[in-house]
């Protein structure tokens, strides 16, 4: 597998992290170099074709070489072999919360084995440890095994990391077991997914009901409000009134008990107005018929010339 | 690359799951609401076009009149349509074509604007309907 090498980002501070760090006093963005101290580093030629291949028997590959606990693993492809590593993340995590590092300062963080590659030197880490490579294995070993050429903090001043940065779990949950969280996890998501099946069948029924609601318009010609609607509603109703109410005076009207030799000479009705002439026998006649006109219309105007009376009134 | 926490992430999932219901819930009482909304349109759809055909239909109106004329031909002086009414005139009409005639135009759905009736001699009548058509 070759490298992708990024260019040297000068911002961001390269932190060494060892079991005894020193409180660390940054705010600013960090990558971690992990010592070896924080992790199990194997060689081994493994009969698949690709690191996710490889992942998933490294449990196997580490059971019994390593102590007993909950780890990690990460694994890459060389040319005939493959680097395997196993990691303890709440290790990690903790050697990290002990030097001051927030998990959200971290950029990225990696193994010493990828990161530093040294050819016979070895690298003074402080005063009492120093890091060197032995067959390929890179090791952190005490200051009088040999002899440090350079500073660790200078060979990383320069350095373009690897593209191998390990994913490592920088919480500790003590409310709900991680493997417990994914499952809730998996519910939750298969609830998603059936009420977002669910709301777009639902937006496709909604969305026929609103189909269904201008069809009813364009069928019965009605407008688009239902304001409006109540409004046309209301005054044909209010027309249908005012005709049957027109319609119920006149018959009422044909109906009124003249005597003999007294008729309507003329009558003229609209939807608002009323006027009679009615021929009476005798002038006296008048308030009998204006008692019976009032019972059928609000008389408005009434006058008796000879034997006419006029009657006008507001329908 | 760090692994973002699972908590953080279950939450982020229950809300969503949480969202998706309320929105599953909300959609489903809005399909109600509209169904209910239709029914009602439906009715008063049909009400308003079975008042609109009485009360608001020129042409329904018009046939309507002209059969009612029809029986009555030689009753009737003239008739003329005049700006959105139908103006009936009959000058000489006896009690018993009277009689026929205004209770043939009274018991139909159309829009009276005025009668106007005028006793002429002793065994006739005139008489004028505006209709709005």
């Amino acid at each position: 597998m070759s490298f992708i090498k990024k260019k040297p980002n000068k911002n961001i501070q390269t932190i060494f992290l060892t079991l005894k760090n020193d409180k660390i006093n940054t705010q600013e963005k960090v990558n971690i170099v992990l010592s070896p101290s924080f992790y199990w580093f194997k060689k081994e030629a493994l009969p698949v074709k690709n690191s996710a291949q490889a992942k998933k028997i490294l449990p196997a590959l580490f059971d019994g070489s390593i102590p007993e606990g909950n780890y990690s693993y990460a694994a890459i492809k060389k040319k005939d072999d493959f680097w395997i590593f196993a990691y303890d993340d709440a290790l990690i995590a903790r050697a990290l919360t002990d030097a001051g590092i927030k998990s959200t300062q971290i950029k990225d963080i990696y193994f010493s084995q990828t990161e530093v590659t040294l050819f016979g030197t070895a690298l003074r880490i402080d005063n009492q440890y120093a890091l060197m490579s032995s067959d390929d294995c890179i090791s952190m070993v005490p200051l009088t095994y040999t002899q440090a050429d350079k500073e660790l903090q200078e060979y990383f001043q320069d350095h373009v990391f690897s593209k191998h940065s390990l994913s490592v779990s920088l919480y500790q949950n003590n409310v709900i077991d991680e493997k417990y969280l994914y499952r809730l996890m998996v519910l939750s998501v298969a609830c998603i997914i059936i009420y977002l099946g669910n709301y777009i069948v639902l937006s496709n029924d909604l969305k026929q009901e609103r189909i269904q609601e201008y069809l009813l318009g364009e069928k019965y010609k009605l407008p688009a409000t239902s304001f409006e609607r109540k409004s046309l509603k209301s005054s044909l109703e209010s027309k249908e009134k005012r005709q049957l109410a027109m319609r119920e005076k006149l018959k009422e009207l044909f109906i009124l008990s003249l005597q003999k030799d007294e008729f309507f000479k003329k009558l003229d009705i609209s939807e608002k107005k009323l006027s009679l002439e009615i021929v009476m026998k005798e002038p006296k006649r008048a308030e009998a018929l204006k008692q019976q006109l009032q019972k059928i219309i609000t008389i408005s105007s009434a006058k008796v010339v000879d034997k006419t009376f006029y009657v006008g009134a507001e329908l | 690359m760090n692994k973002i926490n699972p908590l953080y992430m279950f939450i982020f999932f229950v809300i969503v799951a949480f969202l998706m219901i309320y929105k599953s819930v909300q959609t489903q009482n809005n399909i109600v609401q509209m169904a209910r909304h239709n029914v009602q349109v439906e009715q008063d759809g049909s009400y308003i076009k079975s008042l609109k055909d009485r009360w608001k239909n020129p042409k329904e109106s018009k046939a309507r009149i002209e059969k009612i004329l029809s029986k009555f031909p030689k009753e009737i002086t003239s008739k003329e349509r005049k700006k959105g009414t139908y103006i009936i005139k009959s000058e000489t009409l006896n009690a018993q074509s009277a009689d026929k005639l205004i209770n043939a135009l009274l018991n139909e759905a159309i829009v009276l604007k005025k009668v106007k009736l005028e006793r002429t001699s002793k065994t006739t009548v005139s008489m004028l309907v505006e209709v709005i058509l």
